[in-house]
């Protein structure tokens, strides 16, 4: 074929490809509409970026001066909101079970007194892990408590025995850890989630939108015609059928990433360019695997079961909540078939680490191989088009 | 008077049997009824089976190398959070091990630590944490602050020379603290997740299949569905999914040792409303479902929006009200907060009547959603087929 017949061909299904996406209401949904609705919805959901003011109840049986100092000074705790006291034990429970408070305190009776004459007073909290995020951040609070409480009583037994102020915080805590969490110090779960959050939504309509194109064609029976505009060249059809998409979904990337590092300002280490780069190829790989499923499964209803199935297991297999190195190595290895598991390490590296590029090369290098993957297969897809066999 | 009535009580019936044709007749809704709920629930339970992460990689640089700098990183590397992958002569060395992502972490110990000690003044080390896995912080975190604040103690105590262990310990340790973790007690993140995602997950199965078969009717224009259909439908699919709910909230729980502290009857009275107000949920979504399979990009991406409007990965009063509000409308918010209490928190159903009562309201707020949408929706295709027709 000649270059003008190739351009004729393009421009044929590139065109036609538009008129059919503006005809359905269904593609402005899942390309425009909702792409949108999800990066609005998880971004002013986690906008707090770290919760605060969480509800935890304290059981005070000895009411003395010391053990009310001590409840005031959980209320001074950001992350930490004393709503409630109860008298006993069951009760806290019992609004615990109700969803009320996320974990208490129970200070013993005779606290003060026992403290006064060493009797080692012990304080009791109890958190719920039920709910993972409050429960951690209730349990470090209350720990932190309970030993500072313990050594401003120790710092009182220093002080009197003449030991000097400055040399009691070194006895307390000799060995302190400076930690410094890169690229998020303030453990912000909104940086943390929304950076993978975002592309995950982004591959599973991706996937199931290219599924869907290519699938009505067949059972609508339009697919000879999609092929005759090409020219009967399948890659010339597939490619010029993929384009608007690609370049609406690329658009709703950069869309993403501009809310990400522009309007929401998180972090990125490594400037624009290599996350613009890293996008678009995440865009185009999961195109191809789309297309690659397609021409192995050509049924509409398997090939969207198994395009979903893959988008919303890739959220857990991915790896940035419960890590892949903790997991079987099964599915360890199937986390590293999956292109967001690729674009999640890309962006790791490189916005969250500023890492030079050299070290993600390899990543970047297997989204390209996901957008050629289906090359080689693309017959089997011809085949089926020209059949034109639906099944329901 | 009674004859209507009666009829109308055939009707039902015989749309309650032939629907169980309608199900077992169509791969795809056998798929999304039977199969979907039969396989994510032990896919995603083997996916988070080892509960909870072990030996989170740490390199280490020793600038001090002293008998106090090597305690330290033994007793890191011996925790069963964290694990020391490797000696790094220097800081370059270390980062280039984080950009490998062979650590996650980096343990910096300055080079007059052991002197500071001696000395009697703090003597902080440094970490750095890679913050793409929030667990892997948590391990660190916890880690070193308990092994810090251990040796610290012991260094605490080899000052007072003569006194007794008590004594000791007294003085080091005035108050001392425990606590219990309740309800979750290995704080694994299956036990977190799983009961949520089950729950969630009947819900889309629900959705999806009923997405499907509307999807169907309404392509070969047989959209209309009065109060009698709608009832007997949904009896059908209500009888399936008791069945369901057995294997899913009771049987995989138990096969992979999730807490369940709850009676199992209540929970069982609990799934009633919260199955009704699913099916007929599914019957309002699935006005927009005008095609068979295009039920998979109307509902598949909600499922990660539901999960989050439930308020189990993020605290519920912590989400903003338009979102609450938005969430109150979903059955799975409701399902999830009354079968978590019940289930891991062992809440009776009295404690979760609040949910319960709400899911009852959201039945009847979708069952009235769900007739009056289809008879809208029937007669704007009559009017799009006279139109048509002229």
């Amino acid at each position: 074929m000649k270059s003008a017949g190739i351009i004729n061909a393009l421009w044929n299904t590139f065109h036609r490809e538009i008129r059919r996406l503006v005809s359905r209401r269904i593609y402005i949904f899942t390309m425009i509409i909702v792409p949108i609705f999800s990066f609005v919805f998880f971004l002013t959901l986690l906008r707090d970026g770290l919760p605060h003011r969480l509800s935890v109840a304290v059981i005070d049986n000895d009411y003395s001066s010391t053990s009310r100092e001590l409840t005031r000074q959980l209320t001074a705790y950001n992350t930490l909101d004393i709503t409630t006291r109860y008298r006993n034990f069951t009760e806290a429970r019992q609004a615990m079970q109700r969803g009320e408070i996320f974990g208490f305190l129970s200070i013993p009776d005779d606290f003060e007194a026992d403290l006064f004459a060493e009797r080692q007073p012990q304080i009791a909290y109890f958190t719920n892990e039920t709910y993972f995020i409050p429960g951690a951040l209730i349990y470090k609070s209350l720990t932190t408590m309970t030993t500072l409480a313990s050594g401003v009583v120790v710092k009182q037994n220093l002080l009197v025995q003449g030991e000097y102020d400055r040399d009691i915080t070194a006895q307390l805590q000799p060995i302190p850890v400076d930690m410094h969490p890169l690229g998020n110090p303030w453990i912000n779960y909104s940086i943390y989630l929304n950076n993978n959050f975002l592309p995950g939504i982004l591959e599973l309509l991706i996937l199931l939108t290219t599924l869907f194109s290519i699938g009505t064609e067949i059972k609508y029976s339009t697919s000879r015609e999609w092929l005759l505009s090409a020219h009967n060249n399948i890659l010339l059809a597939i490619a010029g059928k993929l384009l608007p998409q690609t370049i609406i979904f690329f658009a709703m990337g950069c869309l993403c990433l501009s809310l990400l590092y522009g309007y929401s300002d998180f972090p990125l280490l490594c400037g624009a360019w290599p996350m613009l780069t890293a996008m678009l190829l995440f865009v185009l790989a999961v195109q191809g695997l789309g297309v690659f499923l397609f021409c192995l499964l050509p049924s509409l209803r398997v090939s969207l079961s198994v395009a979903s199935l893959l988008g919303v297991v890739s959220f857990s297999l991915t790896g940035f909540s419960f890590p892949a190195e903790a997991m079987y190595s099964t599915f360890r290895l199937w986390s590293d078939i999956l292109p967001l598991r690729h674009y999640f390490l890309i962006y790791a590296e490189q916005a969250l680490n500023g890492a030079s590029l050299f070290y993600s090369r390899i990543h970047y290098i297997a989204l390209l191989i996901y957008a050629l993957l289906p090359l080689p297969f693309l017959p089997l897809l011809k085949r089926a088009l020209q059949q034109q066999v639906y099944l329901p | 008077m009674k004859s209507i009535g009666l009829s109308k009580l055939r009707n039902i019936l015989y749309i309650w049997y032939r629907e169980y044709r309608v199900v077992f007749h169509d791969t795809g809704v056998v798929l999304f009824f039977i199969a979907l709920p039969l396989a994510y629930p032990l896919l995603y339970a083997s996916i988070y089976n080892p509960e909870v992460v072990r030996d989170s990689p740490i390199a280490v640089v020793d600038n001090s190398r002293t008998m106090t700098s090597r305690e330290l990183c033994r007793r890191i590397d011996a925790a069963p959070e964290t694990k020391i992958v490797s000696y790094c002569a220097n800081m370059e060395e270390a980062k280039e091990l984080i950009h490998r992502r062979i650590c996650l972490g980096i343990l910096e110990i300055p080079h007059d630590f052991n002197k500071k000690i001696m000395r009697g003044t703090q003597s902080p080390v440094i970490f750095y944490s890679d913050m793409s896995i929030l667990l892997n912080y948590k391990n660190y975190l916890a880690t070193l602050t308990d092994i810090t604040l251990d040796m610290g103690k012991e260094l605490q105590s080899r000052k007072l020379v003569g006194a007794t262990r008590e004594q000791t310990d007294i003085a080091t340790n005035p108050i001392p603290h425990y606590s219990i973790v309740l309800y979750n007690p290995t704080e694994g993140f299956a036990s977190f997740l799983m009961p949520a995602l089950l729950v969630i997950i009947i819900q889309q199965s629900i959705l999806l299949g009923i997405g499907l078969i509307r999807g169907e009717e309404y392509e070969r224009h047989l959209h209309s569905l009065r109060g009698d259909t709608l009832i007997g439908k949904s009896l059908c699919y209500y009888s399936l999914y008791l069945v369901i709910i057995l294997y899913v909230l009771y049987i995989v729980p138990r096969l992979f040792d999730y807490p369940q502290w709850g009676n199992r009857w209540e929970i069982f009275t609990f799934t009633t409303p919260f199955l009704l107000s699913s099916i007929f949920f599914g019957h309002t979504l699935a006005l927009f479902v005008r095609e068979r399979e295009s039920v998979f990009l109307v509902i598949v991406f909600t499922s990660m929006i539901f999960l989050f409007l439930s308020g189990v990965t993020w605290p519920y009063d912590r989400i903003p009200l338009v979102w609450k509000i938005v969430g109150a409308l979903i059955p799975s918010t409701w399902g999830v907060e009354g079968f978590i209490r019940m289930n891991t928190d062992a809440a009776t159903l009295y404690d979760v009547r609040g949910e319960y009562l709400v899911l009852w309201g959201l039945t009847i707020l979708y069952f009235g959603t769900a007739i009056l949408g289809n008879k809208w929706l029937s007669l704007s295709t009559q009017k799009q087929l006279q139109n048509e027709a002229r």
